[in-house]
């Protein structure tokens, strides 16, 4: 019955070819709009993501207790060494860095400027952990032999007005609660081009500010860990959380570490969602004003169905074989645009760089002006099946009110 | 008091041998440098003064009473205008804190903090924390003694030590040869461009000391701006326990 | 054994304030193998009766037996398996359903009962045979003539073996020679396959054939002659 049925249902729906078309070509705008946005999305989060925990948190992070909501210095990890050894050997991670992070003040003999200070282990930095790394524009990155030195940006070097060679005196609160300062030298600059980066970011040699800080060799205040993609950052937290014991510290997702990004993305992704449920609002609208009118337009002919013999629910199930089809239809058209136009944006992408200005950046985190779209499989599919169940659903009572149909008064129709 | 006398008394004999002998520069330099630095110092201290401070934006005036104890303490509180009376400063050695009557809150300054402005003028807090030795940071070099507007002079330059933690590149200082009293700090950076200089004015007899009670500060880069400050009054070894400078002293006073 | 059997069959319309008769106090039998119309003047209630016979109307009162089944105790469900198993139907207007071929469209019932595929198409082959349409199976219904889509829907109607077929003014929209011939069809079949017919018709060429001829006048049975 029901293979009669959808051969049925499919004659039916090409009776009326062009408003068939033209609703399919509706469902198939729907799911190039929903891919489009959501992959663009998905992109620039991807990316915000990604260069957020360059700045030093990491996709995940061990930290002391609490250091992401009160970074004081009394609050440090112990056994750092041992606990990098341990992170780097456990499944899923790509890389990890020991890192120092604290406030404090920069001056020069000009000005006085707060900044954020970090310790690195120069030899667990890479350019795709740091950003920093990636983005030095004169002088050199720090070697691992550094002591009294220091990498600073383009912007503090300028509102300070020194330059290589020239020396930095910061000062911090060391481990005790103590004020402490300590001098060192501008090896090199970077440009990141984030303004807040530029003019308050310090990178230090880690011994060296262990040494200030008054920290112990195997003292830092988290490890960053870079994973392949930042959407496992939860998962990985948790097996680390198995594996490996942390003595007075935690381990937190980005989505902790850095929760101002995640809100901020989270918003964003919601704005979009409910943008993309008003498109789809709307193409529904059109689906079942389209199916509504091709049921109504056969009260008669159903009416006889019903007469002859035919169940009302075979008749509801024989509307939504119709929407099931359409649906299909939609989504092959929106597939065929949509491979195209992935091409196009993988290899090309949209250069919104004239839009967004020169310093680009949402939450500290600089965006990168071209546009690509990324698709996660799992994307595809919940768009495929939402806009499939979106027509359905739209056409739900179109075929509930073909089986309402009462054959005696559809039959008196002409 | 006793002490005072007597690091005054061993300086001069020791001026008095090394400009006799004069070989080392550096050691006579220091001496004089230690003079200075120790102008203002005694064991403790209570003095009334003035601040005067200009800028683009505005001009105030607040008068103020401070107590000193060695280089670690230090409690300065606010006298007019009313709007700000009861204001204090609290240094107990590399900590300053800030006590608000209005609100009733006492804030510790953080490192970050220590970049802000004292009291609206051109000293930053950070001015007030690294009070310390000169010549502890500084390599000390006598340069000439000379004559200026003011009559004989010393010149010293000081170079700050590598691992000093101090932004200058180098300091100049005018020394009156007489008196051992400074005229002229220039303060430079390190391509050798000047930054600020103080300038010392009105030598009067406080106390048992000849000091100059106007001090003046002038930013190089604004230069219609300063900072003044005048000692109305100064007492020195002033009996003061340490239990003076404490946060809970903040309030009551 | 009778296969309709009526009894004190009335019903009332509400058309605004007044009540309108259609069928009153209607009482009839119809046995196997009949070939029977119904005649009458507009609104005498030939349709309303046809309609109550293939339970598509509900009497407002009387009782409606088809094979011995009180209708009035059937469910909808029970009513609308009723209709696909037991009666066949066959409209003025032909009414296929235009997307399926002649073929599709006489199987359709059989497809509804779910009857095996291949018993199907032997039985569907073999009427549209029979009726003269074997080799026009595939054509769509807007690919036939009037008469042969008649012929079709007639096929639809008796591929079931339904206990009768209920023919509402099948020959209205035929030509007079297209209606003999399909009228000669179903005698035919009537005669060959025993299947019981009733029409429901004011065309003289139906009556003529007619073995026998009830005539309703304002609801109620104002003849009913065999011949």
């Amino acid at each position: 019955m029901y293979f009669e049925l959808l051969v049925m249902a499919w004659r039916n729906l090409m009776r009326r070819k062009r408003r068939t078309n033209i609703t399919a070509v509706s469902i198939g705008f729907a799911v190039f709009l929903a891919i489009t946005f959501t992959g663009m999305g998905d992109d620039s989060y991807k990316n915000m993501i990604n260069t957020s925990v360059k700045l030093g948190f990491g996709h995940v992070t061990v930290q002391a207790s609490d250091f992401h909501l009160r970074p004081t210095a009394d609050k440090y990890l112990r056994d750092v060494n041992k606990l990098y050894e341990e992170i780097v050997g456990q499944p899923g991670i790509e890389h990890a860095a020991t890192r120092i992070i604290t406030g404090g003040l920069v001056a020069s003999a000009h000005k006085q400027v707060g900044g954020m200070l970090m310790g690195i282990n120069v030899a667990q930095e890479t350019p795709d952990i740091n950003l920093f790394q990636q983005a030095i524009v004169a002088g050199r990155w720090l070697a691992p032999e550094d002591s009294r030195v220091a990498i600073i940006g383009v912007g503090m070097a300028d509102k300070l007005n020194i330059n290589l060679g020239k020396k930095l005196v910061y000062t911090i609160t060391d481990v005790d609660g103590e004020i402490v300062s300590d001098v060192v030298r501008v090896v090199g600059i970077f440009d990141t081009g984030m303004l807040e980066l530029d003019q308050g970011q310090v990178l230090l040699p880690l011994r060296f500010l262990q040494h200030t800080l008054n920290y112990k060799n195997d003292q830092a205040t988290l490890i960053g860990i870079y994973i392949e993609d930042h959407r496992e950052a939860e998962q990985i937290r948790d097996s680390l959380n198995e594996s490996i014991i942390v003595p007075d510290g935690e381990i937190l997702s980005w989505q902790q570490s850095q929760s101002e990004l995640a809100g901020m993305i989270n918003v964003d992704r919601g704005s979009n969602q409910i943008l993309q449920g008003l498109v789809g609002l709307l193409v529904a609208a059109g689906i079942m004003n389209t199916m509504l009118m091709s049921v109504l337009e056969r009260t008669k002919e159903f009416g006889v169905l019903l007469a002859i013999g035919m169940s009302p629910i075979k008749l509801v199930y024989l509307v939504l074989w119709e929407s099931i089809w359409l649906g299909l239809l939609g989504l092959m058209l929106g597939i065929m645009i949509c491979i195209p136009w992935y091409y196009y944006m993988d290899r090309v992408g949209i250069d919104f760089s004239q839009l967004m200005g020169e310093n680009a950046s949402v939450a500290g985190v600089a965006i990168d002006p071209v546009i690509h779209l990324k698709l996660y499989p799992e994307t595809v599919t919940t768009i495929l099946v939402g806009v499939f169940l979106f027509t359905l659903l739209a056409s739900l009572y179109p075929a509930i009110r073909a089986g309402r149909i009462l054959p005696l008064e559809a039959l008196k129709e002409l | 008091m006793a002490s005072v006398v007597l690091s005054v008394t061993l300086s001069i004999l020791l001026l008095v041998s090394h400009s006799l002998f004069a070989q080392d520069s550096s050691v006579q330099a220091l001496a004089i440098l230690d003079k200075v630095d120790n102008l203002w110092r005694g064991e403790s201290s209570y003095s009334n003064l003035t601040m005067r401070v200009k800028t683009k934006n505005y001009q105030r005036e607040l008068n103020m009473e401070s107590w000193s104890l060695g280089e670690e303490y230090a409690f300065i509180r606010i006298l007019s205008p009313i709007k700000e009376r009861g204001t204090v400063t609290l240094k107990s050695d590399v900590n300053i804190y800030t006590y608000l009557p209005k609100t009733d809150r006492t804030i510790r300054l953080t490192a970050g903090m220590m970049s802000g402005s004292w009291m609206g003028s051109h000293f930053t807090n950070d001015d007030l924390v690294k009070e310390s030795q000169l010549s502890e940071d500084y390599f000390v070099q006598y340069e000439h003694r000379g004559q200026s507007e003011f009559g004989e002079i010393y010149k010293l330059t000081l170079i700050p030590r590598e691992e000093s933690a101090v932004v200058w590149g180098k300091i100049e200082i005018e020394v009156d040869a007489q008196n051992y009293i400074p005229i002229r700090e220039y303060f430079y950076d390190e391509d050798g461009e000047l930054v600020r200089v103080i300038s010392f004015h009105d030598v009067k007899k406080l106390g048992d000391r000849l000091l100059p009670v106007r001090m003046q500060v002038v930013p190089q880069d604004e230069p219609d701006e300063y900072t003044e400050i005048v000692y109305r009054s100064i007492e020195f070894d002033v009996p003061i326990e340490q239990g003076f400078f404490s946060l809970a002293n903040l309030r009551r006073r | 054994m009778s296969i309709i059997e009526i009894r004190g069959a009335s019903k009332i319309y509400r058309q605004g304030e007044v009540a309108v008769r259609a069928l009153d106090n209607v009482d009839l039998t119809i046995e196997k193998g009949e070939f029977s119309t119904l005649c009458g003047p507009s609104g005498s209630g030939k349709t309303t009766l046809l309609n109550v016979i293939g339970a598509l109307d509900v009497p407002t009162s009387g009782d409606i037996r088809i094979e011995n089944v009180s209708l009035s105790r059937l469910s909808k469900t029970a009513l609308s398996h009723l209709r696909r198993d037991r009666i066949g139907f066959v409209f003025q207007s032909y009414n296929l359903v235009p997307v399926l071929s002649a073929y599709e469209n006489a199987e359709f019932i059989l497809v509804l009962q779910g009857v095996k595929a291949h018993e199907r198409r032997e039985r569907i082959m073999s009427l549209l045979h029979e009726v003269g349409l074997g080799k026009l199976a595939h054509r769509r219904p807007n690919e036939l003539s009037g008469g042969q889509q008649q012929r079709v829907a007639i096929v639809r109607a008796i591929a079931s073996h339904p206990a009768i077929v209920l023919a509402d003014e099948p020959t209205a929209n035929l030509d007079t020679k297209t209606a003999s011939d399909l009228l000669d069809m179903m005698q035919e079949l009537n005669v060959k396959h025993h299947i019981t017919f009733l029409f429901s018709t004011h065309d003289q060429r139906v009556i003529d054939r007619a073995k026998r001829v009830i005539r309703l006048v304002d609801g109620r049975i104002e003849s009913d002659d065999r011949y």
